[in-house]
């Protein structure tokens, strides 16, 4: 066991060394479905924001917002979504297509984990600079307050790493797991306030039966580790503190993520090339 | 696995590779009928490479050269018994696999490189060379899906020797392009052969064997059969009448293909 051990930390010590590698690869990633086009990945905002200009006038109505509040609100949410969905949907990917190149030469698999990272993170970014144009052109509240986003962004890259590794161990070994995560994805973005917000939950006045539906209903959000993920880097982007609840959520997940992928990693580093 | 130049070495001992067959329960399903949980690629192995070692690899397919060639490189850690490796390892086995079609020439060359572990500016400082040997100078900014495919056989030998690798592991002889451009291809590639210190390659053309290599070892499903000189090695592959399969053991858990 102390020898895997050794192998796993080599492993993750090889992988950060070729942190050029990985950076490179995340940028062509990001590039790449944008080549030979005259903006480049800029396609990817663009799109964020006929999004939200589409669907900003009729979705605002719906939920009794105002139509700027809603746009901010949902290029925010949407952002943010992608990021936390993508550690795990893009985490899913990142071993199965990386086999290939495993069978070339010895690489550490956690040069994969790194790469599919920073790819999140680099769209996230791209993304990013968009939602804040808009909080600044909106005239949206802003301030100290938005500056935690910062913490809760290196925490969920944290997190990110953590589900990164783990879904991408066992969606390699059981491929059956990757269609059925896309699926869980996409249901999950339905049930997680992003279209929607989460105060359509709380009926203002309700009587006995509301309050029980209304407990039900909130289970949705409470014990949805999404969005609890969502509102670290959501709500300082809307002015507005996360929940301490969501910290210590998000918290225990880390601990709880890193720990079954820690277990999978040293069970199945060196079997991972093997099921190609 | 950094070895001091002309301290590389490769140590298998008693080495078995088990691959795991993972879709028994869909096998099942359909009615096929239980399989056999894993195919043993390789069994019993002892094998020792040392400075001045070209290795040529002989067997029919499925008897375990490509498995062998990835235990050396590491990629395979085996499932049984040892592989110690000392020195940097470069490896030739597909040329399509680990280029990206849609970067430059350049941009592969230097991504290759970093995975290497190299700096940047040694690979700028080792480029010039490269490009030089490899023929490129004028297609290095264009993306590598414009290249014939001689040029992307140039590229990819340049790119495995980047590093000039202590050792140099390839699988099968890169054969396209035309005449001439093979001439080149084999001149360069005989070039990096005579400047790493281990050298091993997989083949079924005898004579290339008998050129580059000087031991020879022969796989029979997934077991050394022989080992010897490179001489000996073809001729006990060779020796036998056309058509009929290797003599002795025999076992039942060859890969058909």
């Amino acid at each position: 066991m102390s020898q895997q051990l050794r192998a796993a930390w080599d492993d993750l010590h090889d992988g950060l060394g070729l942190w050029r590698a990985w950076l490179l690869f995340a940028y062509g990633n990001v590039t790449r479905p944008y080549r030979r086009t005259f903006i480049g990945p800029l396609w990817e905002p663009i799109g964020l924001l006929l999004f939200v200009l589409m669907l900003g006038p009729i979705y605002s109505h719906a939920f009794d917002m105002t139509v700027k509040d809603y746009m901010v609100y949902l290029a925010a949410g949407w952002t943010c979504w992608q990021l936390v969905s993508g550690f795990i949907s893009a985490g899913s990917n990142t071993l199965v297509q990386g086999i290939g190149m495993m069978q070339q030469s010895r690489l550490p698999l956690s040069l994969f984990f790194f790469e599919t990272l920073m790819t999140e993170l680099f769209e996230f970014l791209m993304k990013l600079a968009l939602v804040i144009l808009m909080i600044l052109v909106f005239g949206a509240p802003g301030g100290p307050t938005t500056l935690l986003l910062l913490p809760g962004l290196l925490l969920l890259l944290v997190t990110g790493l953590g589900l990164i590794a783990l879904f991408g161990l066992i969606c390699a070994r059981y491929p059956d797991l990757r269609p059925i995560v896309q699926i869980a994805m996409r249901l999950a973005f339905f049930v997680t306030p992003v279209l929607w917000h989460a105060d359509v939950l709380s009926s203002p006045a309700g009587n006995g039966a509301m309050a029980a539906g209304q407990s039900a209903r909130t289970a949705y959000i409470d014990f949805n580790p999404l969005y609890h993920m969502l509102q670290l880097i959501r709500a300082p982007l809307l002015n507005e503190v996360p929940g301490q609840g969501s910290y210590v959520f998000v918290l225990l997940l880390t601990l709880g993520v890193w720990l079954l992928a820690g277990l999978l990693f040293l069970r199945w580093r060196s079997r991972v090339v093997y099921w190609a | 696995m950094r070895a001091p130049r002309g301290e590389s070495l490769i140590r298998l001992t008693d080495v078995a590779v088990h691959l795991p067959l993972h879709r028994q329960f869909a096998r099942k399903w359909r009615g096929e009928g239980p399989a056999p949980r894993v195919v043993k690629a390789l069994d019993g192995v002892e094998l020792t490479l040392q400075v001045g070692d070209r290795l040529g690899i002989l067997g029919l397919n499925g008897s375990g050269k490509t498995t062998l060639l990835r235990v050396m490189a590491g990629v395979y850690e085996p499932t049984q018994g040892r592989c110690e490796i000392r020195g940097s390892i470069s490896t030739l086995y597909d040329i399509r696999v680990g280029m990206d079609k849609d970067a430059t020439g350049y941009e592969n060359i230097f991504l290759r490189g970093l995975l290497q572990g190299l700096k940047p500016s040694q690979i700028r400082l080792r480029l010039d060379e490269i490009v030089a040997f490899a023929e490129l100078e004028t297609f290095l900014h264009l993306p590598v899906h414009t290249y014939s495919s001689g040029m992307m056989v140039r590229l990819a030998v340049a790119m495995a020797t980047t590093i000039s690798p202590q050792i140099l592991l390839m699988d099968e002889w890169i054969g396209f392009g035309d005449r001439r451009f093979m001439d080149r291809v084999e001149s360069m590639i005989t070039d990096k052969i005579d400047s790493c210190e281990i050298f091993a390659l997989a083949s079924h053309n005898v004579e290339l064997l008998r050129e580059t290599c000087n031991r020879g070892v022969v796989l029979e499903a997934g077991r050394i059969s022989f080992l010897g000189s490179i001489n000996e090695a073809i001729t006990h592959y060779t020796g036998r009448p056309p058509g009929k399969p290797p003599a002795g053991r025999r076992r039942n858990n060859r890969r058909d293909d």
